[in-house]
């Protein structure tokens, strides 16, 4: 979880505070409703105008993460920046990377606590918070950027959330000056526009051991590029995949049913004969009941007025199509 | 840094091995043969050897290729098949013999790679991309506190114990407190005990018994005071002492912690396991629910509803597919999974 944490010693001490309160300079995430978020620094005596009204930040300062604040047009949900809410509500600087490719690159890259991460470009810092999370408490990202301003926002706010020790932010133009580093990285995410002229930083950078890549890029001739130089360089178990995420919504659905005039002469059959036996009557209008699910009425009126309701998950009429593809590999070097 | 150095095979390690496009779990043992692909082998030669070393079959043995022996064999696998079919009668045959000219097998440790354990057995359990996202919904990092309730062999359980690293506590809730179901991935993994020892194995089915808790408490403290006789009894009911005192704490430590995390990928009725546990999350923690069908997972968000006290609920499913990157022949795979299953996932908060 990403928190508020204060301080190094406390990071690297065998007890983690998990330090749920907010506090003055937190940089918290206002929940306002479903796809609608806000980034919050709290700073003390300031209000924050929104659709529910003023929002006070000393009504948030020594509250816990979770909870609800009243404003004076309703209320809203106080969280921490934690990577998935984060990737929701950050300042776009850059195209960002969404939570489908990020956990597939985590995962696929096998990047777990200790692994040693470079990441370029740095861009809006989406998939940085996700990499951190996943390499705490003793793992390291190395995250390059060639644009200055982009880099140094975000130095700031790994800073600001308390990750600084986890990440080093550089201002670098990689594909010109490389990584920096010989032999660290056990995993390697390449988010540039030409990620082919970078591959021979890329086996510098990885360790002798051998080290995974994901290269992402939105272009089919870019892949076919990058695949290309890939197997020249002795990459092996190269996978190209795509993915996207659907989102469904939950909605009752009610519609109504129609009556079928063939069940209405049955039905009518069965009155006469329940009007015979009126002691049978009771018991088929219960079996109707069930069979229907719903009250059937017997006055036979042709209005359709029974309705079903029932619950439904509901696609998106549209969504995102295409987001980029990721290239994965693996290299072992050892000469 | 734990399991994280590319180590060699020892006798009693796990390996997956990879032959084209087929994959197999294996466990070395010296001198035990294993079957695979009707071929009977040894694996003994993969014993102080590193992983993703390339391999032929020599007779019941492995005799292990060097780079450049790889590099022909690969070349001879991208053989291309030219662009139209004139010279091809029957392309299976065609394919046949080529592979048979290709006895390469690769060797590949499972503790450094959980990916390509996954790749081999998301095809039962989990697709990848879905076990990708269950794991980022959850927000587990090295400093959770989960509960996992899944019928998936091990392989969310596993998955966990990886990103916590030895931190944080990991509760394993399972029909009667029982390692079984949750035994095979974990075991392929070999992790070395400094991982798991924040796992606590608990039945499900008694969380929340105060009363289970106060007879489980007193049994043990009876126990304790009658003396056993032979030695060799006395051995084995310190074993299963150990294990009784070890889901007691587990149960204690439970019923005393609030959740970060809870996962839920069963088989079993996942809308009364939501109902039983939700009160342990924390605020401001994450819950996920896996399942085949949306069905189940509708009323779970029925149930959420009406109770408040979550947002984010979210459901989704998700679309994966391979490409093919070759010159002139660059398309998606002719086969793809059809269904990744479902996530349905939220984040408790304030309801007062």
């Amino acid at each position: 979880m990403v928190e508020e944490c204060t301080s190094t010693m406390e990071i690297n001490s065998d007890k983690i505070p998990t330090s749920n309160i907010i506090n003055e300079g937190s940089t918290i995430i206002i929940y306002l409703g479903y796809n609608n978020l806000h980034v919050l620094k709290v700073k003390q005596n300031e209000t924050f105008q929104m659709k529910f009204g003023a929002l006070k930040h000393n009504d948030i300062i020594g509250k816990r993460y979770g909870s609800k604040i009243m404003c004076s047009k309703g209320y809203i949900h106080v969280l921490a920046p934690e990577p998935e809410l984060w990737t929701l509500a950050l300042p776009h600087r850059t195209q960002i990377l969404y939570m489908p490719d990020i956990s597939l690159v985590i995962l696929e890259l096998d990047i777990k606590p200790g692994s040693i991460v470079i990441e370029a470009g740095t861009g809006s810092g989406s998939l940085s918070h996700s990499i951190i999370r996943s390499i705490k408490p003793n793992g390291h990202l190395h995250t390059f950027e060639f644009h200055e301003l982009r880099s140094n926002i975000a130095k700031t706010e790994f800073e600001e959330h308390g990750l600084a020790d986890f990440v080093t932010a550089y201002h670098r133009d990689v594909l010109r000056d490389g990584f920096l580093h010989e032999n660290i990285a056990d995993a390697v995410f390449l988010d540039l526009p030409a990620p082919w002229d970078a591959i021979e930083h890329v086996i510098k950078v990885m360790k002798k051991t051998g080290g995974r890549l994901c290269t992402f890029s939105p272009c089919i001739e870019q892949v076919q590029r990058t695949c290309q130089r890939l197997r020249a360089c002795g990459f092996e178990e190269i996978s190209t995949i795509e993915c996207l995420r659907r989102t469904h919504e939950f909605k009752y659905q009610h519609m109504p049913k129609i009556r079928f005039t063939s069940e209405q002469e049955q039905k009518e059959e069965n009155e006469e004969e329940e009007t015979k036996s009126p002691s049978k009557r009771h018991c088929n209008e219960a079996n109707n009941e069930e069979k229907n699910g719903m009250k059937v009425d017997l006055d036979g009126s042709q209005k359709p007025k029974d309705i079903v309701q029932m619950i439904t998950a509901v696609g998106p009429p549209s969504m995102a199509g295409h987001t980029g593809f990721l290239t994965f590999s693996y290299i072992q070097q050892l000469s | 840094m734990i399991g994280l150095q590319m180590s060699s095979f020892k006798d009693g390690d796990h390996a997956i091995l990879t032959r084209h496009d087929r994959t197999k779990i294996v466990q070395i043992r010296k001198e035990r043969p294993i079957i695979i692909e009707k071929h009977k082998l040894y694996l003994d030669n993969l014993i102080d050897q590193i992983d993703g070393t390339y391999y032929e079959l020599d007779g019941q043995q492995l005799k292990k290729l060097d780079a450049k022996q790889v590099h022909q064999l690969e070349q001879t696998d991208q053989f291309d098949h030219g662009c139209d079919n004139r010279d091809l009668c029957d392309e299976s045959q065609n394919q046949l013999l080529q592979h048979e000219d290709i006895e390469s097998l690769k060797s590949q440790g499972t503790s450094g790679q959980i990916h390509a354990n996954l790749s081999s057995m998301e095809a039962k359990f989990l697709r990848r991309d879905t076990l990708a996202m269950l794991l980022s919904l959850s927000n587990v990092s090295c400093e959770s506190t989960v509960a996992i309730v899944e019928s998936c062999q091990g392989l969310v359980l596993a998955s966990v114990i990886q990103r916590c690293a030895g931190n944080g506590k990991i509760f394993n809730l399972t029909v009667g407190g029982n390692t079984n179901s949750t035994l095979p991935c974990c075991d392929f993994m070999d992790f070395p005990s400094e991982l798991t020892n924040n796992v606590y194995t608990l039945p499900l089915e008694n969380i929340g018994d105060k009363k289970y808790l106060i007879n489980a408490k007193l049994t043990t403290t009876a126990c304790a005071n009658t003396e056993t006789s032979s030695k060799m009894r006395e051995q084995k009911s310190i074993v299963a002492e150990e294990r009784r005192q070890r889901r007691i704490d587990g149960l204690e430590l439970f019923e005393n912690t609030k959740l970060d995390s809870l996962i839920i990928a069963t088989k079993y009725d996942s809308l009364s396991i939501l109902k039983h546990l939700i009160n342990y999350l924390n605020i401001s923690s994450h819950f996920v629910i896996y399942s085949q069908f949306v069905q189940g997972l509708l009323e779970c968000y029925k149930y959420l509803k009406q109770r408040g006290g979550c947002i984010h609920v979210e459901l989704s499913d998700s679309w994966l597919r391979e490409y093919q990157i070759l010159e002139n022949r660059t398309h998606p795979l002719i086969r793809m999974s059809g269904t990744s299953g479902y996530l349905l996932s939220g984040i408790i908060v304030d309801n007062n």
